[in-house]
């Protein structure tokens, strides 16, 4: 009896390994002037890469001259940042390789693999290093944000303060300390007093770079969404997509984060819109199959049989660790599998502990009817006192739907 | 520079939250027909267009003008960032068909078609990938293998660019070790020399000062089967427990041990120094040569799937060959045992070489000096 589930799960995987690898069939493009790919979303950014390419063809020629490693794996980082494109990471991984495999790099080598391992969900890895930093240079303000940071996703906001509180004692970098104690103070209980307070952080910080005040201002639309301050939401909204116009730069976490507040809005018509032109990104693509979803539109099939390659062809890299968020929002409100929605939230709650992931674990475990299961996250929302609205009424119904 | 450092850090902070797009993947789908390598490799054009830059306008749009013109340096690259050996022989291998184009889940992607031919069916098949790792540490090599008993697959990463796997028949595997046995022990000069030498007293044995035949072939039979029995256990045991992984002799003192043992069973023809329970003797060399042959063995590596058929068949193989060299220099040298003239135009002329030999292979391995041999 043993055997049968060995076999089935062996032709489960012929059957379907092949279908994921092949893709479609194989084509001649009718005429050579069809345009197969763009080597970056727009004009501008092309000659962004190209820029990076030159770079790198510089390195190649001399790959342990560290100074240019570092400059050219921090370009690359942030082009995969406004691209949302991990190619650009790995690119930055191979620039340092001679430097990563060492177990003390140089501290602005072993920041960069803090980042790398943060990008990869190595969350721990990533605090190791940062720690190691910490420890050695206890005014490093990178390390202190960049571990706040991870200090945050892990959901540890109590841990993060001290590291929020470090940077503002330094007094230099008032917009990105204001932006890391009140998010902190966000998820503890202190929602309205952190709005306020990075509100006119962000009022004196007109000088600050568009990048830096298009940050802050998604972090104060989060907060007043998570109060339930939709007006307020809003406007904090529409004031860093105008930034974000006028610099003319890229932000995949904004638009997500607008997407997802007009989808909770009901306002799937103005997500769909927004996301049209951005299905290049996979959280982008998922909004925009949500939106579709929401307005009944017959083009729902295409996105979500695109999804659903996306996540079998990252599932063959046996690295279904970072898509876990999605693939569980993609099951639970998509493909409507409430089971191993509730499943992958279970598993991404092990390591990303926000407060989007504690909502897809509450309605996941309400989906498929298993409020156990949402015990964690329950546990979470009353030991950090987190003011969250659509939280706190999931929490309120979950009981209910216990058969 | 602090600032934008720092901007930098903020901006990641979001960035590790919203990384959600598909990093940097090729498709590789192999067949293995017999000793036929037929291939498809889907590689992103992206991905292209950093290895050897395709967008030949500069304008950020990669048509199908632009690919088809890089056609020659797309099949040259992937070409050299990719090598199938089969039972350690290389499957050189080369364009089938004309690129073609593929969608996949983040873009479209260049197909190759990729054809080549192991020098016999394979019995383990040895992939050794390495593109794109030089540039993107993230990207990786998805495998689907089509190979004897089914369908395997595997990832190849910067730190696992080389893979074995075996078909999983045990059949071909046999046949397959089989033969490299046999084919090593004729390849390999010293130990069909130190075999020769050995063997010879079986039928004629020097003492005090004269030549002393042996009685009947039956005796010598007797004589070289305690021998050849003896210096085959105790092969077959180092061979094993080498090949095995339990334990690696350094290479070099085997190699300057076995050139010692063909000294010794030279110089023991001409002036005997063991008579008795040469079999002893014969065990103890056969520890040694057999700890020499697990080295060919590890060189040519065992699968995945399969490792005991294949020592055994490796061993099997061995043993076949020696046993056919005893089967022809031991009736020979019986015959002759009686004349004069074929012991010293054969046997003292032949153990002097063997002799020499040995000792020549004993100071260029113990000492490292380069001499040089007709063999």
């Amino acid at each position: 009896m043993t055997r049968a589930p060995i076999v089935a799960a062996a032709l489960l995987s012929v059957l379907h390994l092949p279908a994921a690898l092949a893709g479609r069939e194989p084509f001649i493009p009718d005429s050579n002037d069809t345009v197969l790919e763009r080597a970056a979303p727009r004009a501008a950014d092309a000659a962004a890469l190209r820029a990076l390419n030159a770079e790198r063809r510089r390195l190649a020629r001399h790959p342990d001259d560290l100074p240019q490693a570092l400059a050219y794996a921090r370009k690359a980082i942030e082009q995969g940042r406004a691209e949302a494109d991990p190619r650009y990471h790995g690119r930055a991984e191979s620039a340092l390789a001679p430097w990563l495999a060492l177990a003390d790099p140089p501290p602005a080598v072993r920041l960069l693999r803090a980042t790398l391992r943060q990008q990869r969900h190595d969350f721990t890895g990533a605090l190791a290093d940062l720690d190691a930093l910490i420890a050695r240079h206890p005014d490093d303000q990178q390390a202190r944000l960049t571990r706040a940071t991870v200090l945050m996703v892990q959901g540890r906001p109590d841990a993060a303060l001290a590291d929020c509180d470090a940077l503002l004692a330094t007094r230099s970098l008032l917009l990105a300390a204001a932006v890391c104690v009140t998010s902190v103070r966000s998820l503890d209980g202190h929602a309205a007093a952190a709005a306020q307070a990075l509100a006119a952080a962000i009022d004196e910080s007109a000088a600050a770079p568009a990048s830096e005040r298009i940050w802050a201002l998604t972090a104060l639309a989060e907060m007043q969404a998570r109060r339930g301050e939709r007006r307020r939401a809003e406007a904090a909204f529409g004031d860093a997509l105008a930034a974000l116009d006028a610099s003319s730069g890229h932000d995949p976490y904004l638009l997500t984060a607008w997407a997802d507040f007009l989808l909770a809005n009901g306002r799937a018509g103005e997500a769909l819109a927004i996301t049209r032109d951005q299905t290049r990104i996979d959280n982008l693509l998922l909004r925009h199959a949500l939106a579709q979803s929401a307005l009944g539109d017959p083009a729902l099939a295409d996105s979500i049989a695109q999804l659903d390659a996306r996540f079998a062809e990252a599932g063959l890299r046996g690295e279904s660790a970072v898509h876990l968020r999605e693939e569980a929002l993609y099951r639970l409100r998509l493909t409507r599998e409430p089971a191993r929605a509730l499943e992958l939230a279970t598993r991404n709650w092990q390591s990303q502990r926000e407060p989007a992931d504690a909502r897809l674990l509450l309605e996941a475990a309400a989906a498929a009817r298993q409020p156990v299961a949402a015990r964690p996250a329950l546990d979470w929302i009353a030991s950090t006192g987190i003011e969250d609205v659509d939280l706190r009424a999931l929490a309120a119904a979950l009981p209910a739907v216990a058969p | 520079m602090i600032r934008l450092l720092l901007v930098i850090a903020l901006l990641l902070g979001s960035a590790g939250r919203a990384s959600a797009h598909k990093a940097s993947d090729s498709f590789l789908r192999i067949r293995i027909d017999a000793e036929r390598v037929d291939l498809r490799w889907d590689i992103a054009l992206r991905d292209l267009d950093v290895a050897i830059g395709l967008d030949g306008d500069a304008d950020g749009a990669i048509t199908w003008g632009e690919v088809r013109h890089a056609e020659a340096a797309i099949t040259a690259h992937a070409l050299s960032r990719l090598a199938i050996r089969g039972d350690a022989a290389d499957c050189p291998l080369a364009a089938a068909s004309a690129l073609k184009i593929v969608e996949h889940s983040d873009g479209r992607y260049a197909v190759l078609s990729l054809g080549g031919r192991c020098r016999s069916a394979p019995a383990q098949l040895e992939i050794d990938y390495r593109l794109l790792f030089d540039i993107d540490a993230q990207h990786r090599g998805l495998l689907h293998l089509a190979y004897g008993d089914g369908s395997q697959t595997a990832v190849f990463a910067p730190d696992r660019r080389r893979q074995t796997f075996g078909s999983g028949r045990p059949a071909r595997i046999f046949r397959t070790y089989f033969h490299e046995g046999i084919w090593h022990v004729w390849k390999g000069a010293d130990h069909m020399l130190f075999l020769a030498g050995l063997f010879l007293p079986a039928v004629l044995r020097r003492k005090k000062g004269g030549w002393v035949p042996a009685l009947s072939l039956g005796a010598a039979l007797r004589d070289t089967a305690a021998l050849v029995t003896a210096f085959t256990v105790a092969h077959a045991l180092t061979l094993a427990l080498a090949a095995g992984g339990v334990f690696s002799p350094p290479s070099r003192l085997v190699e300057a041990l076995v050139a010692a043992s063909v000294l010794f069973a030279g110089l023991n023809n001409l002036l005997p120094m063991v008579q008795r329970r040469l079999w002893l003797l014969a065990g103890f060399f056969g520890l040694i040569h057999g700890a020499a042959i697990a080295g060919a063995l590890l060189e040519l590596g065992l699968p995945a799937q399969g490792r005991v058929t294949a020592l055994l068949a490796f061993n099997a193989g061995v043993e076949l060959a020696q046993l056919a060299l005893v089967a022809v220099v031991v009736p020979l040298c019986f015959a002759g045992r009686n004349s004069a003239g074929f012991r010293h135009a054969v046997l003292v002329p032949g153990s002097l070489i063997v002799a020499i030999a040995g000792l020549a292979w004993l100071l260029q391995r113990a000492l490292d000096l380069r001499i040089p041999m007709p063999f």
